[in-house]
């Protein structure tokens, strides 16, 4: 077994570091962390966004080494070997792909383009934000919402521009449509658009809304997905992520885990660039590379929080209103989809139901993220 | 070593359960209790939960 080599030390990769402890693996673990500070990526968009501290400094086991602010940029699978930027060469024995993905850009290459995926990326926003009066949020998913949501916190003028209804192939169009009320509700403007957003200007000014009309902000902040950090690695594809079985396999003694992996499909490919997958794919990993039994993990799961609510999703949704709502309608309630005789969707609203509550109602769930494009 | 919680940030995901089932429990309102004041003695799991909370509402110190 002798040394394991873990790139990136988000939740998924320090998942596999601890996996390995709580499974008896005693020999050397060295953990590679471009970042300065570990932290939770998912309350970038939410309390870090607020400007409340977030920084974990406990993150890793102890007897695990971490090599902070360095980063790996070749790899060569036949030696067995990572090369670092710094210039190191790590042989490894085992090694676990983590280096998790970047922000999307619509305008790469020009000034004023905000986005969200590290805090580094949230403080260059904050500063930015510091200096406004008006926002212009582009993306359709529950990113783009928490971001509008934080911004009229901040008592900023904000703009929505979307393809399809922020949300929807997360949450359903059910859900989507109640949360898109709510932001209207707390003064986000929702703007439908019907081709892809154009961003205006160098350094930015604004997004294109029609032919002739342009949207113009202080700042524009783009939410519009991600692109897995594979490209140092032959054994990635470029725009796809890390190619690997259900467990996180890529090749004999290479496994990836958290954003950056992309099981294979017939056709295709599915990354699931969320934190339980992440939480769930380190322990996959760990017990695979260790020839412990995998367990298939329960249900899928997300939350947001956003316009002063908090809602937790478990199981795929699907279209049109609840089979049942347990709790008040308007209020603290939890919302069940059933096909068949089967609950397939479950959304708990300001409810404090435990993740494994929520995805313990979830008949037979199928590890089944949403299809990506391949 | 300390465990804190802040309640002001907790949703009850209950990630911190899971993760740390001899340190914590969740109540009847999904708010972690600790089990034990020895958290020294199970600092792996102390590592575990805060790493898996989404929210970044546990610190270990």
């Amino acid at each position: 077994m002798n040394r394991v080599v873990i790139i990136g030390g988000s939740v998924a990769g320090s998942t596999v570091a601890s996996t390995l402890r709580d499974l008896g693996h005693d020999e050397e673990i060295l953990v590679v962390d471009a970042e300065r500070h570990s932290y939770a990526r998912p309350s970038l968009s939410k309390a870090a966004l607020r400007g409340e501290p977030v920084v974990d400094a406990a993150a890793h086991e102890l007897g695990i080494t971490v090599l902070r602010e360095e980063f790996a940029v070749a790899h060569d699978p036949e030696r067995r070997t990572v090369t670092l930027a710094g210039g190191d060469l790590l042989p490894y024995d085992n090694l676990v792909i983590a280096t998790g993905s970047r922000a999307s850009r619509l305008a790469p290459g020009r000034d004023g383009e905000f986005v969200i995926r590290s805090l580094s990326d949230v403080e260059t926003l904050r500063a930015g934000l510091a200096r406004a009066r008006s926002v212009v949020v582009v993306g359709g998913g529950l990113l783009g919402m928490e971001i509008a949501s934080a911004c009229r916190g901040l008592g900023l003028t904000v703009h929505l521009v979307f393809r399809s209804t922020p949300g929807l192939r997360s949450v359903g169009d059910y859900t989507a449509r109640w949360l898109a009320a709510e932001a209207e509700s707390h003064g986000v403007h929702l703007l439908r658009i019907d081709g892809p957003a154009e961003l205006v200007g160098s350094p930015l000014i604004g997004v294109r809304t029609g032919p002739d009309r342009i949207l113009a902000a202080d700042v524009v902040i783009s939410a519009v997905g991600d692109v897995p950090n594979v490209e140092w690695t032959p054994l990635g594809v470029p725009g796809v992520g890390m190619p690997t079985n259900v467990d996180g396999l890529v090749a004999p003694g290479v496994y990836a885990v958290g954003d950056a992996k992309a099981i294979q499909r017939s056709p295709g490919s599915v990354r699931d660039p969320h934190w339980y997958a992440a939480i769930d794919g380190g322990r996959m990993a760990a017990r695979a590379m260790l020839g412990v039994p995998v367990v298939p993990p329960p249900a899928r799961y997300l939350w947001t929080e956003c316009f002063g609510h908090h809602l937790k999703f478990a199981g795929s949704p699907v279209s049109g209103p609840p089979t049942r709502i347990e709790g008040d309608p308007d209020g603290a309630h939890t919302a069940v989809w059933e096909r068949g005789n089967r609950t397939v969707f479950a959304v708990a609203t300001d409810m404090r139901t435990p993740v494994s509550r929520l995805r313990g109602r979830i008949d037979s769930p199928s590890y089944e993220p949403e299809r990506l494009r391949s | 070593m300390e465990l804190t919680v802040d309640l002001s940030r907790c949703e009850g995901h209950g990630l911190c359960e899971e993760a740390a089932p001899h340190l914590l429990r969740l109540s009847d309102e999904s708010e972690p209790q600790l089990l034990t004041d020895d958290i020294g003695g199970h600092a792996s799991e102390a590592r575990s939960a805060v790493r898996v909370c989404p929210v970044a509402a546990l610190r270990l110190t």
